[in-house]
């Protein structure tokens, strides 16, 4: 653990955007408390006033303070975003893991069943689920959440397959061990990082995803303040009042941008193989396009190109 | 027959003097009109039916009158004047009407537009219970005296009748067509005598009309085709008007109007109209069933807020009468001395009446609670970008109600889904509380009595979605549909509003000005004081088109 922190402090944008997540966590589970003014009050006769000292992000049609809907936006996306998390992770890795270790028909099913799941864009499967499951909170974790649990039950079986062959495997087996006993000492502590990596990787899919289905009318409904539906309210008075657009934008950007950076250095940290493995498929890339790799300047373009 | 002609004259007049805020020159006189060209349309939502006998969606007699005419029209000066019909007279019993009609017209399908083809359209209404028969309470039969002769015989007479006929939806449509087709193929295919005949129909994204060359008005119309676009989102439809992609469009939002006006290219124009905001109360659900609880909800809606914060101050004035609007004949302002709008907001009233009737917050969760302990929260269904600010309105009144502790999910419904799901009857009803606009395209107030509160109308029928029943309230409507005593029916109109006040059957919300804009080339277009825009001497300068750079 010092190891990781000693490494992961040296990576200074790693560490700014961590910090930066960690802020809008803190602003989300403190919402209720720190909001300037009341997010659902209206009042009609204050609308769509431009940032003031007051209103730091103006108000909207009703009259509600932007900035305390943003705010308490954040607490919104954060809270459907872990939510879908979790529900993807604790419900992705065991499959993966039983699955990978039993394998069978039953990881056949599985497996042809995610490859299903894997030929829809995300947010085309999140709008069937939205739209079985209703547009709600609920629903759209469970959209959310459904949508990319292939992932995590690829990546459990994926190195479930691989440690399954260990020796240390072998010999618990040899000892009479059951299967739950092995999955949970011997494999799970191989899965761990990848899947932090991954959920880490994850969260900023999930937060677009979600503003994206609220801004499509399909997410949290009113009065419930929503980063995406913000936008889309603020777009229908652009022009009248284009200051609307700037908080949940700024939010949205800042989340998004901070938890892809994170992931990204806690991938680089946290797990030199695979960065070498990338970087070599990048370099190979960009090698036959005619750049010379070698250079940390083409390594660090090779990487952006993989966030694009 | 003079007594139908004053009502109508009379009529007219008061939604001529409501129509003072149409700016702007409707032609450019001095031109010689043009011929040829495509003008693209874009309205607001998809229509769940073109069949003009299920359907009464304003924006869908906007589609179907460019193929399919009625006897008569009331037009841009509230007049009512024949179309398809020439004259018309008057038994001495008033119990027949018959009309002469227009010689020598045919329908698309090239079927004679005659006596029986008008008398088998009203004959068939009355079978097959059209959705607008409530209007022509009184109809016994029509039949063809002569080859272009039509008579209505009545089994009482009834005043409106002839302003009724010019209400879009009963335009005639070919019976040989509708024999082959069904409703169900009508529904998509409109086939009738008009100056357009439907070509195309995508659901979901347009409707093409193309010039029809054996029109009967000779040298009419002046366009090729007209395409009729579906664009829900009125931030696209005035962009896409901008930029010159369509021609001309309705529902403009209030806040782009000064940006708009102040466009050169651009022809924006806001008339006062019949169309009010209501909230349906399904009257077969608990507690709406419950007068006091109707008027408390009505009192807790800050009526002139809305107008302030949806429609910019400007685009919507607050109600001062239950369902009729200015313009139509017996209006009459019903708020009470000193108060801006009837059932004035006062949510401290609102509680007040609803402690009184039982309910109250009983667990102190914030949500009232009836006797019984459940909770009064409701669905509140709306379309979103289907009249302008709705969906602003919908959220204002789940604001506006959970201030005196009544619960509301919003549900946002696609415009073609949800025309269907409140179109059900009493039995199918699913909803709650739904945000629905309504307007008065004949001026009469004989429409709203006899198809939108009588117990007669209720749905699938005409247009009573809460499924409210007063027989004092059908009592009036009854008085005021067959009497020819003129001052006779204001009194009865007057009571009818006296008593909706009394009984609440919806919630009341503003009356909308219609906001339209279109490019400045286009010209010879007229918007009828029905809200209804038939583009047969519509033309485009082409000339001014290409200056303003539109190639298409």
């Amino acid at each position: 653990m010092r190891n990781f922190l000693r490494q992961f402090s040296r990576d200074r944008v790693g560490v700014v955007f961590g910090l930066i997540l960690i802020a809008i966590y803190i602003v989300a589970i403190t919402a209720q408390w720190i909001v300037p003014s009341d997010p659902y009050k209206t009042q009609l006769s204050q609308g769509m006033r431009p940032p003031s000292w007051e209103h730091w992000f103006g108000t909207d049609q009703f009259g509600r303070d932007m900035l305390s809907r943003v705010i308490l936006a954040t607490q919104v996306t954060a809270k459907i975003t872990t939510s879908a998390l979790l529900f993807a992770v604790l419900l992705g890795v065991p499959i993966g893991m039983i699955v990978g270790y039993h394998g069978g028909w039953l990881d056949e099913i599985i497996m042809r069943i995610t490859d299903i799941m894997l030929i829809f864009p995300i947010i085309m499967l999140a709008i069937v689920i939205v739209v079985i499951a209703g547009p709600s909170e609920r629903g759209v974790v469970i959209a959310l959440g459904m949508s990319q649990l292939p992932q995590f039950i690829r990546i459990a079986r994926g190195v479930t397959l691989s440690v399954k062959q260990e020796l240390y495997v072998e010999a618990a087996i040899a000892a009479g061990a059951g299967w739950p006993f092995i999955l949970r000492r011997h494999i799970w502590p191989n899965i761990s990082t990848p899947v932090i990596v991954q959920a880490t990787l994850t969260l900023p899919v999930f937060v677009l995803n979600a503003s994206a289905l609220s801004y499509l009318g399909l997410g949290v409904q009113p009065p419930t303040p929503e980063w995406g539906q913000m936008l889309n309210e603020a777009k229908e008075l652009l022009i009248a009042a284009p200051y609307l657009i700037i908080g949940p934008s700024v939010a949205l950007f800042l989340f998004v941008i901070s938890a892809n950076l994170l992931g990204d250095s806690l991938q680089e940290t946290l797990n030199p193989k695979t960065k070498g493995q990338r970087m070599k498929r990048e370099f190979q890339k960009f090698s036959r396009r005619g750049l010379k790799p070698g250079k940390m300047r083409v390594e660090r373009a090779a990487r952006a190109e993989i966030q694009r | 027959m003079t007594t139908h002609k004053k009502r109508v004259a009379r009529g007219v007049a008061y939604m001529a003097a409501a129509a003072t805020i149409n700016a702007a020159p409707l032609f450019a006189q001095d031109m010689e009109p043009q011929y040829g060209g495509e003008l693209i349309y874009a309205q607001s939502g998809e229509k769940f039916s073109l069949f003009p006998g299920r359907n009464t969606d304003n924006g869908a007699q906007d589609i179907w009158l460019n193929a399919c005419e009625n006897l008569f029209e009331i037009n841009e000066d509230s007049e009512l004047v024949p179309v398809l019909a020439e004259s018309w007279e008057v038994s001495d019993d008033e119990k027949t009407v018959t009309i002469k009609l227009r010689e020598g017209v045919a329908f698309h399908d090239g079927t004679p537009f005659n006596g029986e083809a008008v008398a088998f359209v009203f004959n068939e209404a009355k079978e097959k219970e059209f959705i607008y028969m409530s209007l022509l309470e009184g109809f016994d039969y029509a039949d063809a005296p002569s080859e272009n002769e039509v008579a209505f015989h009545l089994a009482a007479p009834f005043a409106a009748l002839l302003p009724n006929l010019a209400y879009k939806p009963l335009c005639i449509f070919s019976p040989t067509a509708y024999q082959e087709m069904g409703e169900e193929g009508m529904a998509t295919k409109i086939v009738g005598t008009g100056p357009f005949t439907h070509e195309e129909y995508v659901k979901g994204e347009y409707n093409l009309f193309v010039k029809n060359e054996n029109y009967w008005q000779d040298e009419l119309p002046y366009l090729d085709s007209i395409r009729m676009l579906v664009v829900p989102d009125p931030a696209t439809r005035t962009a896409m008007l901008e930029s010159g992609e369509i021609d001309r469009t309705v529902q403009i939002s209030d806040f782009d109007l000064p940006r708009l006006e102040a466009n050169p290219e651009l022809t924006v124009r806001t008339m006062a109209s019949t169309r009010q905001f209501y909230v349906v109360l399904n009257h077969m659900k608990a507690p709406f069933d419950n007068q006091d609880v109707r008027l408390a909800l009505n009192y807790a809606i800050d009526k002139a807020g809305i107008v302030q914060s949806v429609f910019a101050g400007t685009g919507a004035t607050v109600p001062m009468a239950p369902t009729l609007s200015p313009g139509v004949y017996g209006y009459t302002d019903m708020r009470k001395d000193g108060e801006d709008s009837i059932f004035q907001y006062d949510a401290d009233k609102a509680r007040s009446m609803l402690t009184d009737a039982g309910f109250e917050d009983r667990n102190g969760d914030g949500t009232i609670e009836g006797e019984d302990g459940t909770e009064l929260s409701f669905k509140l269904w709306t379309r979103r970008g289907g009249t302008k600010g709705d969906y602003q309105v919908a959220q204002l009144l789940q604001a506006f109600l959970g201030e005196i502790g009544i619960g509301i999910d919003l549900e946002v419904m696609e415009g073609a889904a949800f025309s269907a799901a409140v179109s059900q009857p009493p039995e199918d009803a699913k909803y709650e509380m739904a945000l629905l606009s309504w307007g008065i395209p004949t001026a009469d107030p004989d429409e709203p009595m006899m198809y939108f509160t009588h117990t007669k109308a209720w749905k699938p029928k005409g247009a009573n979605r809460m499924f409210f029943s007063s027989s004092e309230i059908d009592r009036l409507a009854d008085l005021a549909h067959t009497t020819t005593d003129q001052e006779k029916r204001k009194e009865y109109v007057v009571a009818w509003m006296a008593q909706l006040l009394e009984e609440a059957p919806v919630i009341y919300l503003p009356t909308i000005h219609l906001t339209l804009g279109s490019r400045s080339y286009v010209h010879g277009d007229r918007i009828l004081a029905t809200d209804n825009y038939p583009a047969v001497s519509a033309w485009i300068d082409q000339e001014e088109k290409a200056r303003q750079g539109i190639k298409r």
